[in-house]
């Protein structure tokens, strides 16, 4: 009997023995492709013909991988650029994968094998993709790996260092450092993407001189999925870096992370600017917020205008038919620290005004209470300005010149008063002001 | 599940039988007991015994003159009971003032009838014929009885409900491999309450640990199969009764396999348990039983049609080749231990103390591939099958969809986990994309009943119990794995700015193998209750009616600050308290000798279970703000049989469970707002109704033979229109409630609501025995998608109501789908001998002969959460996001062998 539990018990195979298993890290060893370029990047983008073309010849182009889509900014696109330091040439490639920096991180060398794939221009920009129905499509994920290999050499990437004026479409998809930029002061306070919704928007970037006048500009694109959208625009300045794109006649920096920008120093802030490209349509009165907006005679208002895609505000008492029109355009109240030195500085333009019209003043007050009924009551004074005269021609900008404002404690208003008769022949010209600005130097 | 052998008789023992008075219960001698199967005649001895020799199946014909002669069909279970198995005689020409009717299928138990010493049931006390026939046969196409969540039916060890707060539910895999040392003592039909536990509108069942259940025995099984498990070996041994103080139980039992049915997937369960009798004077014993089932299995993937029609019938996208060796990326692992103390104390001849206690503690592992800012690791991703490439049916790229059909098809390692792959991905940065991690929950259970049995006179009996339940967890995900990573931060990639970390007040820390991440909370959950059940037993008329009454809180403490929940997420929720009710009465009317009628009754309300009650549990202490009590009412019917070699049942039944919750949890398009998100679902104040009818059959002819035919006809609905309520990142709960959900008559999912089976047994009297039956099943539905029934389904991005829809298609869009019927033909068969002193039992069956494989269930997927998505969906060639589904079993076949010593 006990013979028999014996041969039993043996036959079980040991209680919770069951082993954990452990999986080892597997090894990879890298196998460098024997790959012949045939071709640089900036050679295949002049076999370009104006229209999508396929090449179906054996050619093949390296470059380093500059983009970055961990954090979501950048979506199924490869940059590469032909060197890791002194990069010339650039492209991209349209790829149906995402993450894509998990397999190809920043500063890979990649070969490409262009053969049976399509090269485009689109929206201003070259893409290398797949053609599909005559167009051009991204890579199906099935076969990236027939045309994109990895090479077992990657580097880091310095950013090449330029200067916005040099800009040019040969740096579309290379990455680019810019020094001394900001943000545009009207768009301090917005995060850098949409909040409500994933639609990409634009951020405007500024470089500014010493005197704080705006220079040059840079549009900055931010997608919708970045993980970053929600972060506060940083309003100081520095130095940018990203990858550079396009859309049409823009040109537009793909920033990676928020490691890639680097402002530490302070910005030209503007106390008050505006350059009427936001919140202004085109023949309509001008209501800002802040910005008041009088009509003390008449009918006419002052109101949008553009031109060539700039927008002002202007006002003209032809056509109105009425004797007296009288209009002022008031700025916000600026005001600032006995310390500070304010400069007030804007331009002003013509239009078919009489020699000897002086219905256009620039104005200021310390004293205005800011209700439509004290406009009248308050006292006003000439800004010493240049504005827009006979001797200058029509459409011309003007520079009023820097202004300085002496502290006051009350602060300035300042108005753009248009006295004119929609009667008289020789008083409806019309006067246009753009590019508002004081700031503190 | 397979028949269980549980009492042979050994070498100098037979299986002991008893022949009563039917009117006194005196024993009577001088019975003729003729086997006719084997062809032997017996003879009661003075005391009304018979000791006989058998095989697993006896046919008796029992005669003596004066009596009334009967046949009877006898299996093991009849003599599970130590004591053996009672029969009782008629008299003829006296009037009949039997006490016991001879055609009831409940336990008659010890204390019921005093004079008796014990009763392990009459013939037909095997339990429910509908049960016996559908349970094991059925089971491939996951029927359901009466179409009852699994929860409605109570489970008791020692007394003490086992079914969880949290979802109502028994984890079986914590006392699973065991129950050979476990006796069913007591089954309810489905309504009736249990001796000491109220129960659902199901059965309530009751298994006791102790080994004086048992006789001494020592036996050992060896199994082999190909559903979850290979190979099974089990050995048990029970002492007997020592010097009249002393028993013990012990078994012990390891079910292994590497590869299961399906692909990928393993299975180790190693089974121990060990239970001590003690008497500490007569009247009095003392129990402690330890029950520890630790388990580690391999799971399988439900898959969309495409995917089935791409792979095979056994298909797993779970799992992956890592450097050759299989690995499946969803393991589940319990352990769970179980202490159990009992005392039972015979204040007096007629009443009973009984104590019990419970404690369990232990872990529950999920395990699960993470992935953040990469791309999802399963292979069967909506964008990497060929419905992908051409879901635009002006642009269809049919050639990559054929390359990736292809790939699919005869590439076993593409249509697998790429595991060297997420390796490889993660090796370019200390920062792992890809990672293991499980979600745990870590239990500490008390449990306690406390009753007394009275029994007050020869008609009426008393029990009245009450009981503690305890149950609090610690629930949270563990990093088990990076994957070649050094590290991992934990951000949620579909949130911004603070709501991205998941623990804010731990922003950057670095998460390593063993922390904890993601979520991290504590449940605390408690009940206590009474219930009174009074037992009058008359000529006539039977008759139970019980009581319960209880109480119950909830509350969550979360231990992490969730980044999305801010202010509602560290901390305790509030305290939920409920006060449940319920009363059940039965009666059954005796007929005749040989049939009665019986009508169960119900009327309960339930506190809802703590899964429902927390809308969003993982990432904030919201509470369902609709949480109500649960309410139950169900009623049955039913006329019974007995008939000499044969046994009619049928019943009718009706029930409806009202004001309760589902809640469920995925990733919806085409949301208020056009906005896409993770959301946590909940539907709530659902009324659901149940009715059918269920018959069965079963006669016995050429004394051989054995045939039964059963039928369950069901309609099994929503009876009105619940509400909605969603909760994301984005929307909170004002925001959240999406009304109306239009499903007022919709069949619920779950099983088939018709099934229909017949079968034929033979036993030989050379020891052996076959079987064949025939199963079908219909009238099978998908669970649908309740999102995708709200107005919701008809708005657009701003909330207006979509213009141009077509009503004809909507009825086809949201039609709920039938899996059709389906149809099972099972055979098993058995045959004992002895081998040198050692008795052998060799039991072999094959379920699903023909090897004919269907959806068994599926659901609708709700990620096109509206018409114009849903519609767009629908009308391509390969829906994107159509339902998924699971597979039945193909043949699976049961050897199991059974030794005896």
């Amino acid at each position: 009997m006990k013979k028999n539990i014996i041969i039993l018990l043996g036959l079980i195979i040991c209680f919770s023995c069951a082993e954990e298993p452990s999986y080892e890290i597997p090894k990879h060893d890298c196998i460098e492709p024997d790959i012949e370029i045939t071709n640089s990047l900036g050679q295949i983008k002049e076999m370009y013909i104006d229209r999508l073309i396929g090449i179906d010849q054996d050619l093949h182009i390296e470059g380093y991988v500059v983009s970055d889509d961990e954090q979501g900014n950048i979506y199924k696109v490869i940059s590469i650029q032909n060197d890791f330091e002194n990069p010339t040439e650039a492209i991209q490639l349209i790829v149906d994968k995402s993450y894509l920096y998990g397999i190809y991180p920043v500063g890979t060398k990649l070969y490409i094998s262009l053969k049976n794939l399509g090269l485009d221009k689109v929206n201003g920009v070259f893409q290398i993709g797949y053609i599909h129905e005559s167009s051009l499509i991204r890579i199906p994920s099935i076969k990236i790996d027939d045309h994109i290999f990895k090479s077992c050499e990657s580097h880091e990437v310095s950013p090449r260092i330029i200067d916005i004026k040099n800009i040019d479409d040969s740096l579309i998809g290379m990455l680019i450092s810019i020094e001394n930029i900001q943000f545009a002061s009207e768009d301090f306070g917005l995060a850098y993407g949409n909040l409500n919704n994933t639609y990409s928007v634009n951020r405007n970037m500024r470089i500014y001189d010493e005197l704080c006048h705006e220079e040059s500009s840079l549009i900055l694109r931010v997608s919708g999925y970045s993980s970053f959208k929600n972060n506060t625009l940083p309003v100081k300045k520095g130095t940018i870096t990203g990858v550079l794109g396009k859309y049409n006649n823009d040109f537009q920096l793909y920033i990676r992370d928020l490691s890639d920008v680097n402002f530490t120093q302070s910005p030209c802030i503007p106390l008050l600017e505006n350059t009427f490209q936001t919140g202004i349509v085109n023949n309509l009165p001008i209501y800002i917020d802040g910005w008041v907006n009088f009509t003390e005679k008449g009918s006419e208002q002052w109101s949008g205008g553009i031109f060539r895609g700039d927008y002002f505000a202007q006002f003209s008492a032809y056509g109105t038919d009425e004797d007296e029109n009288i209009g002022w355009l008031i700025t916000p109240n600026i005001n600032f620290a006995q310390t500070d030195e304010v400069y007030f500085s804007f331009e002003t333009s013509k239009r078919s005004v009489d020699e000897g019209f002086d219905g256009f003043e620039v104005l200021y007050s310390n004293d205005w209470d800011s209700s439509l009924k004290g406009v009248n009551t308050a006292n006003w004074q000439v800004l010493e300005a240049v504005l827009a005269s006979d001797d200058d021609d029509d459409y011309d900008w003007v520079n009023s010149g820097e202004i300085p404002l002496v502290f006051h404690p009350n602060g300035y208003y300042i108005a753009f008063k248009y006295t004119g008769s929609g009667t008289d022949t020789k008083k409806d010209g019309t006067y246009r002001v753009d590019n508002i600005r004081a700031v503190v130097r | 599940m397979f028949l269980v052998f549980n009492s042979f008789p050994q070498d100098n023992e037979k299986a002991r039988l008893r022949i009563s008075n039917s009117s006194n219960y005196t024993p009577i001698s001088g019975v003729k007991v003729s086997d006719i199967i084997m062809n032997k005649i017996y003879t009661s001895n003075v005391n009304g015994y018979i000791y006989l020799e058998y095989i697993h199946y006896l046919a008796l014909e029992i005669s003596k003159k004066g009596y009334k002669t009967i046949k009877v069909y006898l299996t093991e279970d009849d003599f599970i009971d130590i004591e053996g198995c009672i029969v009782f005689l008629e008299k003829i020409n006296v009037p009949d003032k039997s006490l016991i009717n001879i055609s009831e299928i409940e336990l008659i138990r010890q204390n019921d009838i005093p004079e008796l010493k014990s009763i392990s049931g009459l013939y037909n006390s095997r339990g429910d014929l509908f049960d016996r026939h559908t349970m094991f046969n059925m089971s491939n196409a996951r029927f359901r009885r009466r179409g009852y969540n699994y929860s409605e039916n109570t489970i008791t060890i020692n007394n003490i409900k086992i079914n969880s707060l949290y979802d109502g539910n028994v984890n079986w895999s914590t006392w699973s491999g065991i129950m050979h040392a476990l006796k069913k003592d007591e089954s309810t039909s489905y309504i009736e309450s249990g001796n000491l536990s109220f129960g659902k509108m199901g059965s309530v069942t009751n298994y006791n640990s102790s080994p004086s259940n048992f006789r001494k025995i020592t036996k050992a099984m060896f199994t082999q199969s190909n559903k979850t498990y290979k190979y099974r070996r089990q050995i048990m041994y029970n002492s007997g009764v020592l010097k009249d103080k002393l028993a013990f139980n012990l078994i012990l039992s390891r079910k292994s396999s590497e590869r299961s049915y399906f692909e990928g997937t393993d299975y180790n369960l190693d089974s121990f348990l060990a239970a001590i009798d003690y008497k500490i004077q007569s009247n009095s014993q003392i129990n402690f039983t330890f029950i520890y089932t630790p388990l580690v299995k391999g799971k399988s993937s439900p898959n969309t049609k495409e995917v089935w029609g791409l792979t095979n019938n056994k298909y797993n996208s779970y799992w992956g080749f890592q450097q050759g060796k299989v690995r499946n990326s969803r393991i589940k692992k319990v352990k769970l231990p179980m202490v159990f103390l009992n005392y039972k104390y015979n204040i007096k001849d007629n009443i009973v103390l009984k104590l019990n206690i419970l404690k369990q503690y232990g872990f529950v592992y999920n395990s699960r591939i993470g992935y953040n800012r990469a791309a999802n690791p399963l292979p069967t991703y909506y964008q990497y099958l060929p419905s992908y490439f051409v879901r635009y049916s002006d642009d269809e790229n049919f050639s990559n969809a054929y390359l990736v059909e292809k790939q699919f098809r005869e590439n076993q390692e593409y249509r697998q986990l790429k595991w060297d792959d997420l390796y490889y991905i993660n090796s370019s940065n200390p920062k792992s994309k890809y990672y293991m991690y499980d979600d745990v929950v870590s239990s500490g259970i008390l449990k306690g009943n406390a009753s007394l049995e009275i029994v007050l006179d020869k008609e009426n009996k008393l029990n009245i119990s009450s009981y503690l339940t305890i149950e609090n967890s610690e629930n949270y995900a563990e990093m088990t794995d990076l994957l070649g990573g050094e590290l991992y931060y934990d951000t949620n990639p579909y949130s911004s700015g603070d709501a991205m970390y998941q623990d804010l007040e731990n922003k950057n820390k670095p998460i390593k193998k063993g922390d904890r991440f993601i979520y991290n909370y504590e449940i605390e959950s408690m009940q206590t209750g009474f219930a009174i059940k009074y037992k009058i037993h008359k000529y006539l008329w039977d008759s139970n009616i019980t009581l319960d009454l209880n109480s119950t809180i909830y509350r969550r403490n979360g231990i992490f600050r969730n980044g999305g929940f801010a202010n509602n997420s560290l901390g305790q929720s509030e305290l939920l308290s409920f006060f449940g009710k319920g009363l059940k009465w039965d009666n059954s009317f005796k007929l005749s000798n040989r049939s009665f009628i019986k009508m169960n009754s119900m009327y309960s309300q339930n506190p809802p279970t703590v899964k429902t009650s927390f809308i969003n549990m993982r990432v904030n202490n919201s509470v369902n703000p609709y949480h109500e009590l649960e309410l139950r009412k169900s009623i049955d019917m039913a006329y019974y049989y007995t008939g000499d070699s044969d046994k009619f049942q049928t019943k009718i039944f009706y029930s409806q469970l009202n004001n309760t919750v589902d809640g469920n949890f995925y990733f919806a398009q085409g949301l208020k707002n056009d906005s896409d998100d993770f959301v946590s679902e909940t539907m709530y104040g659902i009324n659901k109704l149940y009715k059918g009818v269920e018959i069965g059959f079963e006669k016995h002819f050429l004394a051989q033979y054995e045939f039964f035919t059963i039928l369950n006809y069901g309609e099994y609905t929503y009876a009105n229109k619940p509400k909605l309520m969603l909760q994301s990142e984005s929307t909170n709960i004002e925001n959240g409630n999406y009304g109306n959900v239009y499903i007022e008559n919709y069949r619920l999912s779950g099983g088939p609501q018709a099934v229909f089976a017949f079968g034929l047994k033979y036993n030989s009297p050379k020891y052996w025995w076959v079987g064949l039956n025939n199963n079908f099943a219909w009238k099978n539905y998908i669970q649908i998608s309740p999102l995708l029934r709200t107005s919701n389904f008809f708005e657009d991005e701003n909330g207006s109501i979509l213009n141009d829809i077509d009503r004809t298609k909507i009825i086809s869009l949201l039609k709920q789908e039938d899996l059709g019927s389906s149809f099972y033909m099972n055979m098993s068969g058995g045959k004992s001998f002895r081998i040198k002193g050692l008795s052998f039992y060799l039991f072999i069956s094959m379920n699903n002969i023909f090897n004919k494989t269907q959806y068994s269930g599926g659901f609708e997927q709700s990620r096109n959460a509206n018409y114009e998505l849903l519609l767009a969906d629908k009308n391509r060639e390969k829906p994107l996001f159509p339902s998924k589904y699971w597979m039945s079993y193909g043949t699976l076949y049961f050897l199991n062998l059974s030794v005896r010593m």
